[in-house]
């Protein structure tokens, strides 16, 4: 028996769960299969409606997640199977060498800096936008801010040949290319389940261009551009010319309320993003225009629809009622030219901007599958977790004692996303109060 | 036989023939009163769809009169009538009709003895044919409407949410702003039927599936546009087909019993069997190439050559394919055009002559015949097991295998254009692109619209050629001279007609920006295999 919970996906909702529960007293383990936690929300720039800018938000949260003395944080971990029942699970936690001793690395990013591969390696926690080293640390504000060394690039690890100057660069002796993966076990009392999303691929939607046009990007690329800690500072620019672009199309729904790609549901947040990220093309450059194209603008939270407004009045902002049919590319410009029927005044008509941004559908996260059947979960038509009851019981799954938060149940925003992870929080410590007994604190066991 | 009172039509010219006729009647020449003139101002007006849609109202002869050469009134109308009737013979042999049944005749308004004495000998001869085959059989009823219910649901129509993404992915509609796949569907959910049935806007649709392809919701708008034209069609109405309707005449007269064709003449030379002798055996289903050559033949067409390549290919690769003496029109265009009578009775006749010759497996080159007959028989024939494949699957699967090796280099960089019933239709994008990249010396470029994206040919169903379709071609050729290549192919006979169509007139602006030579991917096969005819 244990009152320990283990929580699953270090975002924004499963640090909330763990706060939330940390402070009640109980032990938590906090799973992440990246090397630092944050989730989505540490690379977004700014969130609707306030416009605050979110790491400033999130980067305090995840510290004090981090340093509570209740809160055990495994990163570059994945859950690889589970045993038992509420109040008694036994889970088995592959923890995958990072090569870098987490408590010797200062973060100071020498190693960084002169390994063999610095600026070789497409960065993807900037979208391929900018370069990283085998040996990095994925973002400025990671927590833990501690370097890793990517198994799979790095030349000693992969080829076994390197001149090893990380090490020699290393004054505090972190790097160790002798550790090895471990896998643990550990005893909690329940389990919570926030792995989050990921977002669509829109290559498929091959008349949109994605891929085969340089200044068509899609919403999280367009994050990263325009964030202060991003690959360009916080400077929008074209992928073709490094130009700034002064017309911004939006297209909404790419791959979301579409039943081809399989995600026929509908997103919940993009009409709000993609008006912030407009607004936040203008607050740049007042003399940028902006035009979103949507299918029908979902602005139902509070404060959402006076965000639309302020959009419109304020910001500039052009809401046209159109889902796009083709983006074409002037081979000479680079510009693009967005056709779309006007369904309010009808016709066909073209749009010519210098930057497309797809407004992707969240999708389920790879692995979502798999991590269902170690737990014993279901999962939804759409391959979400699958709560019992979605309406009263959104964050209980089959198994008593396992629940789910966030967007791995559905798309939602950060402001859900955090409901759901103090909501499941709560419903972990009542089961472990009703099936389970005080077990002595074993702090640090996982380490 | 001796007893039978033909029946004719004879077109004649105002200044001329007519006038001729008519002297012989005030000057009292006795001659047969079989005949019935339809005045035309000049022979040169008359289209083989006159001449055809004749003898499928039962017609046991045409005739054709005009001025002398040289005397026409508008220069050279009679010069064009007779190469006309030269060549609505030829289909009429193909049909089965027999070719002595039409004819033309110089005729001047002063020589009603020869209008009358050939009317005489038409007569004549006519009696001894015996009667029109198709006189006896019965015309495809007006086709029965599903229901407006049972066509929203089965296209999906309901689940519409207005977006727009058909009409802005359509070729039509950016040319067209009358035209609009969302307007038509939301008109139907608005109940407002009678302006889609009725309006000019259904027959303009190419039913290439450009906007099934990208809509979210799946609403499978060309199937809606079909199934309403069926309902138009219980109305009475039609759309504006091309050429007149040249081409329906013969698909109907098809659909109908008592048609001996003579549709196998072109085959010397090339091994084809007539019935399955193994399991195993092909059929060729030859599809209306041989009558398009005939129809299509002022611009330049040439799909008797994809036949006859299609054969000769298949006889290097070692298969002598089952070829049928009787075989019909597949039926796409009447389905598509809302006459699905006739599309039925054309698929219950092929299939029949299909089943009675022992065959189940079937190679098609035409893209339209091969949807038809792999996707729209299962669901009118009882029992269709029949395997269909498109040509390029089979030489692409010979190929992957090892199997088809190429004698002669081409030599050519090549862009190829997907036919919507191919790609889209059928998926088959990859096929035709490994059999060219297989083919020695080719080097193949896409152009901006490829695979799924790719722009229809701008005509289906020969309905609605204009304005529209012209500029949809000459946009299409445009990119594909962008490419910089110097061959297009293409896979769909239909779709090199209409290119080469819009070739074939006026263009805007400068002709080199379009100019592109257009071949059948059966010739380029043919040529690096060194078989079939020089083309």
């Amino acid at each position: 028996m244990s009152d320990s919970v283990l929580i699953i996906g270090g975002g924004v909702c499963g640090i909330q769960a763990a706060l939330d529960l940390a402070d009640k007293g109980h032990h938590v383990y906090l799973v992440e299969k990246e090397p630092s936690i944050g989730g989505r929300m540490a690379l977004l720039d700014k969130v609707f409606p306030t416009n605050d800018c979110s790491i400033c938000i999130l980067a305090p949260k995840m510290i004090t997640c981090f340093n509570h003395p209740n809160v055990d944080v495994l990163t570059c971990s994945e859950v690889v199977a589970v045993k038992g029942k509420v109040g008694d699970f036994k889970a088995r936690v592959r923890r995958k060498a990072r090569y870098v001793d987490e408590d010797k690395c200062t973060g100071c990013g020498s190693c960084m800096e002169e390994c063999v591969l610095a600026g070789k390696i497409p960065d993807e926690w900037n979208e391929g936008f900018g370069t990283r080293s085998a040996a990095y640390i994925p973002f400025m504000q990671a927590v833990p801010r501690v370097a890793i060394i990517d198994s799979e690039r790095c030349l000693l690890l992969a080829k076994d040949k390197c001149k090893k100057k990380c090490v020699d660069a290393c004054q505090r002796g972190a790097i160790d290319f002798e550790q090895k993966d471990v896998v643990e076990t550990i005893d909690v009392g329940a389990i919570i389940v926030a792995t989050g999303l990921t977002i669509y691929d829109p290559t498929e939607v091959t008349e949109y261009g994605y891929g085969r046009f340089d200044n068509v990007i899609h919403s999280m690329e367009y994050e990263r551009l325009i964030n202060a800690s991003g690959p360009t500072g916080g400077h929008l620019k074209r992928r073709s010319d490094g130009e700034r672009p002064k017309r911004i199309a939006y297209i909404q729904c790419v791959g979301a309320r579409d039943v081809r790609s399989g995600h026929p549901y509908c997103c919940s947040v993009c009409c709000m993003y993609a008006t912030k990220d407009a607004m936040l093309a203008y607050m740049h450059h007042d003399d940028t225009k902006n035009y979103i194209l949507y299918t029908d603008l979902r602005a139902f939270g509070r404060g959402f629809d006076e965000y639309i407004k302020r959009g419109k009045e304020e910001y500039g902002i052009e809401y046209i009622r159109a889902r796009p049919g083709e983006v074409a590319e002037d081979p000479e410009t680079n510009n693009l030219c967005v056709w779309y029927d006007d369904t309010e005044s009808g016709g066909v008509k073209k749009l010519e901007v210098d930057m497309v941004v797809l407004s992707v559908a969240f999708v389920p996260p790879p692995g979502l599958k798999e991590l269902a059947s170690v737990l014993g979960i279901n999962i939804d038509e759409y391959d979400f977790f699958k709560a019992i009851d979605d309406m009263l019981a959104p964050m209980d799954t089959d198994v008593p004692g396992i629940y789910i938060a966030g967007a791995c149940t559905r798309p939602m925003d950060v402001t859900d996303a955090v409901t759901q992870g103090g909501g499941a929080a709560d419903r972990a410590a009542r089961a472990i109060k009703e099936h389970g007994r005080k077990s002595p604190a074993n702090a640090g066991a996982g380490r | 036989m001796a007893s039978i009172e033909p029946e004719i039509v004879a077109f004649t010219c105002n200044w001329c023939a007519y006038a001729g006729a008519d002297y012989a009647g005030v000057s009292r020449i006795q001659y047969p009163s079989n005949v019935r003139i339809i005045r035309v101002m000049c022979s040169g007006r008359v289209e083989p769809s006159f001449i055809l849609k004749a003898f499928e109202e039962g017609a046991d002869g045409v005739l054709v009169g005009g001025c002398h050469e040289a005397d026409c009134h508008y220069i050279s109308g009679n010069l064009k009538a007779r190469d006309r009737v030269e060549s609505t013979k030829e289909l009429l042999a193909l049909l089965g009709l027999g070719s002595e049944r039409l004819r033309i005749k110089w005729v001047n308004a002063n020589e009603g003895e020869a209008f009358a004495s050939e009317m005489d000998d038409f007569v004549k001869v006519l009696s001894k044919l015996g009667p029109n085959p198709l006189k006896k059989s019965r015309k495809s009823a007006p086709p029965t409407f599903p229901g407006f219910e049972q066509i929203m649901k089965s296209t999906n129509a309901y689940l519409c949410v207005e977006c727009g993404k058909c009409t802005a992915s359509c070729p039509v509609a950016r040319r067209d702003e009358d035209f609009s796949p969302r307007a038509i569907v939301e008109e139907s959910l608005e109940k407002r039927r009678t302006e889609t049935e009725t309006g000019r806007q259904l027959w303009e649709c190419l039913t290439c599936r450009t906007c099934e392809q990208r809509c979210p919701y799946n609403v499978r708008f060309s199937d809606f546009i079909r199934d309403s034209r069926v309902e138009a069609r219980t109305l009475g109405l039609d759309g504006n087909p091309t050429q007149s309707g040249q081409m329906y005449s013969w698909m109907r007269m098809m659909a109908r019993d008592g048609l001996k064709q003579d549709r196998l003449s072109w085959l010397n030379g090339l091994k084809v069997k007539h019935k399955a002798t193994a399991k195993n055996d092909v059929m060729f289903f030859v599809g209306c190439l041989p009558h398009f050559d005939i129809s299509h033949r002022h611009i330049g067409s040439n799909t008797l050559d994809i036949a006859k390549n299609s054969i000769a290919i298949l006889n290097a690769i070692g298969i002598t394919p089952v070829v049928l003496p009787d075989e019909r029109c597949c039926g796409h265009d009447v389905l598509y055009s809302g006459d699905t009578r006739s599309f039925e009775a054309l698929a219950k006749k092929n299939a029949e002559a299909i089943r009675d010759a022992g065959v189940n497996r079937i190679v098609v080159s035409c893209p339209e015949g091969y949807q038809t007959l792999g996707q729209a028989y299962p669901a009118v024939i009882k029992g269709w097991n029949v395997k269909v494949m498109h040509l390029s699957e089979l030489l692409a699967a010979r190929i992957e295998a090892g199997k088809l090796m190429f004698k002669k280099d081409i030599n050519m960089k090549v862009t190829y254009h997907d036919p919507c019933r191919l790609g889209r239709y059928m998926g088959v994008y990859s096929e035709p692109r490994k059999v060219l990249q297989a083919l020695p010396g080719v080097e193949l470029v896409e152009m901006e619209h490829h695979g799924p994206d790719a722009v229809c040919c701008g005509v289906s169903s020969w309905m609605s050629c204009g304005a529209t379709a012209k500029s949809i071609q000459l946009s299409r050729l445009s990119e594909a001279r962008a490419t910089g290549a110097n061959l297009l192919v293409t896979c769909c006979p239909k779709c090199q007609i209409h290119l080469r169509c819009a070739l074939s007139g006026k263009v805007p602006g400068e002709r080199e920006d379009f100019e592109i030579a257009i071949e059948d991917l059966t010739s380029l096969v043919a040529k690096s295999l060194d078989v079939g005819g020089d083309n």
